[in-house]
């Protein structure tokens, strides 16, 4: 069964089209990744799908049911976690999921009963009756996550849900989604970080100027570049390196440059390995390490837009 | 119930506001304190009509011009004095550059006063006095209609108790300054209650929250009543807590119609609160606006000083502060038992509150769909 059905969604703000004529389907049971840079429309679909701006043109259904016409139904079975933490720093932890939670209608023993369970799963019973004021980076975005699954919706939508915090919050945090997603959550998940996104995802949906440019599995992204190779070569200093030459190279598409780190990109049909190393050695720059690389979704937005994700 | 649970929301973050709820609870007792015990002395019942000048021109023969003798003689026993006047014209100049706080022309039928705007203070307190002059001369003249034998006996002995009974603040009892500030101080920081309303939307808005609230499956209303609600019950429970201050620990005089008062201070709590969600929601910088507008209602509302003294112009521009309503209100309530201007008061404040909510909800329902 389709949980997002999304068909032709327009928005403009003002003359800037923030989402052009977008058709998305999410299944049930999907973790679905989106990825855009800043300003692609991925907060704009979001804000959508959640009821909190209107669109100009187009439809949106959640469990078929149509998001404007039947608003409280489509609130009711969403959960989303914003990517600014969005908690009250002077209520305790059981407060803030409490609250939350009984705006979805729960109450008594019930609520009594989620509150309890969805800070066990965040890993914060402990810090229960604690103010988010003494919490680190981390826990907060963990008790961010609470408040949007005590009322146990059937789609939670995380933007950007592991935005600086400690790599031990955020496998925590990459754990709990996947554990929803086992207890039948379907989650769309948006982030910076490629490799969270291919991690998890079942699916991703690579947005771009408010349109899909591609979408599909890991594995069906990445065939996309399948015709690039990449070598990594760490160098001892990169000062001696001419961009230019390096670019004339037979099957070179592209190069970076990040700092002794020198990222080039060759046509998958050119094997010009021999011919890079001899450039290096001939220009006395040492070697430190060569790597190749398998491509990834930061390689397959490249491809697709000319730019990395986070330019 | 999503109201209910946005207001228990809001009363558990206020409690928890130990800052904002200690500034509002001791602010108007200090201010109490400070400015009842240093302006004591200017509420002061016992002081003289000193350098209070009237000059008087009463020519003409009749009841009237006889009885206002006797109000030279009692006038001159409090402290005024009065000099006849050779001419009106003259009269007129004289209290036109100031050196007579009034000029009293007394008629067969009826007397009249001319004052100048510079010495109204001085002027409007002889107008007191002369009210209580012409209300008992108007009793007489009754009587004398009746038992014109009794009137004349009457006139004859000044020590005569009154026969006209003023209900004004003076009788029976006269606010003295810590009783005028108790009430003046709690109206005031009534009208801080609008910064507690104003938080409660930027507070939400800032902590990223509101959009969390508005993503359940909740009505804007039902989030803004809750929000309301929560700010007029914290503010409600200062407002308390600074009477029950007053009125047990400092002994002010608080009258015997508390239930009435209590009326009249939640109408403007439910003012104030309305006035602090409507400004968050269309003022960028609501703290600045309100810091402007706090102390102008307050001072036109008599707050700080009572404006009786200042002219006609001042008692004019102070008709448009609600504070200044309510102040009347309470003052006529406890020191007069008049209750004329408590629907007033509190039509005016509850009107104003309508506005406020109207321009809250109409800018939130724009802010998203």
């Amino acid at each position: 069964m389709k949980i997002v059905k999304i068909l032709d969604l327009t928005k403009k703000f003002g003359d800037n089209v923030a989402v052009d004529n977008i058709s998305l389907e999410i299944e049930e049971g999907e973790i679905y990744g989106l990825l855009g840079p800043n300003g692609a429309g991925k907060s704009t679909i979001i804000n959508i799908i959640c009821g909190l701006i209107s669109k100009d043109r187009g439809r949106v259904e959640i469990l078929g049911r149509d998001s404007q016409k039947d608003p409280n139904f489509v609130k009711q079975n969403i959960g989303i976690v914003p990517q600014d933490i969005a908690i009250y720093e002077d209520l305790t932890a059981y407060e803030n999921i409490k609250f939350f939670a009984g705006l979805y209608g729960l109450r008594g023993s019930l609520l009594k009963g989620r509150v309890e369970e969805t800070l066990q799963f965040v890993g914060l019973t402990d810090k229960a009756k604690s103010r988010p004021s003494d919490f680190s980076g981390g826990m907060k975005r963990r008790l961010n996550i609470a408040c949007a699954i005590a009322h146990r919706p059937k789609l939670i939508i995380m933007d950007e849900p592991t935005v600086g915090i400690d790599p031990q919050s955020r496998n925590h945090i990459l754990q709990s989604v996947r554990k929803l997603n086992e207890m039948g959550c379907t989650i769309i998940y948006t982030s910076h970080y490629m490799e969270e996104v291919e991690e998890i995802s079942s699916r991703v949906g690579i947005i771009d100027h408010g349109r899909v440019i591609a979408e599909g599995t890991n594995d069906e992204l990445k065939a996309i570049v399948t015709n690039t190779n990449s070598v990594w070569i760490t160098v001892d200093s990169a000062n001696r390196i001419n961009m230019d030459q390096l670019k004339a190279i037979k099957g070179v598409t592209n190069v970076e440059v990040d700092e002794n780190l020198i990222k080039v990109y060759s046509s998958a049909d050119i094997n010009n390995l021999d011919k890079l190393i001899l450039y290096f050695t001939e220009n006395l720059v040492s070697i430190k390490n060569i790597e190749s690389k398998t491509p990834t979704l930061e390689s397959v937005f490249l491809t697709l837009t000319g730019r990395k994700l986070r330019d | 119930m999503t109201i209910i649970r946005v207001l228990s929301k809001e009363i558990k973050q206020n409690l928890r506001n130990v800052r904002a709820m200690t500034f509002l609870v001791l602010f108007p007792i200090i201010l109490i304190l400070v400015l009842g015990t240093a302006l004591s002395g200017v509420f002061d019942q016992s002081t003289e009509f000193k350098d209070i000048n009237i000059i008087y021109s009463s020519h003409s023969d009749g009841s009237l011009p006889q009885a206002f003798k006797g109000f030279i003689t009692k006038g001159g026993e409090m402290g005024f004095t009065f000099t006849e006047a050779q001419s009106v014209q003259e009269a007129e100049d004289q209290v036109r550059n100031g050196s007579f706080a009034c000029f009293i022309n007394v008629g067969e039928n009826g007397l009249e006063i001319y004052e100048n705007d510079k010495n109204a203070f001085k002027a409007n307190l002889v107008e007191g006095v002369l009210d209580t002059f012409i209300q008992r001369y108007k009793a007489l003249s009754q009587i004398a209609l009746v038992n014109p034998v009794v009137a004349n006996r009457m006139i004859v002995d000044q020590s005569n108790p009154s026969f006209v009974k003023l209900s004004t603040l003076g009788e029976p009892r006269q606010a003295k300054a810590m009783d005028y500030y108790a009430i003046t101080m709690l109206t005031l920081i009534i009208l801080y209650s609008s910064m507690t309303g104003a938080h409660a939307i930027k507070d939400e808005k800032a902590a990223k929250t509101m959009n969390r609230l508005l993503c359940a499956p909740v009505k804007k209303y039902e989030i803004l009543t809750g929000k309301i609600l929560g700010a007029i019950v914290i503010t409600s429970l200062q407002v308390l807590v600074v009477i029950l201050f007053s009125k047990f620990l400092l002994k002010t005089y608080w009258g015997n119609h508390l239930g009435v008062i209590s009326l009249l201070l939640a109408s403007e709590v439910v003012m104030a609160v309305s006035l602090g969600i409507g400004v968050a929601f269309i003022v960028r910088n609501e703290r600045g606006l309100l810091n402007i507008l706090i102390p102008l209602m307050a001072f036109f509302g008599g707050s700080y000083i009572p404006l009786d003294g200042f002219g006609k112009t001042m008692l004019l521009v102070s008709k448009f502060s609600p504070v200044r309503w309510v102040n009347e209100a309470i003052f006529a309530v406890i020191y007069s038992n008049d209750y004329s201007t408590v629907f007033q008061a509190i039509l005016i404040n509850l009107c104003l509150a309508a506005i406020f909510v109207v321009i809250a909800s109409f800018s939130f329902k724009r802010e998203a769909i």
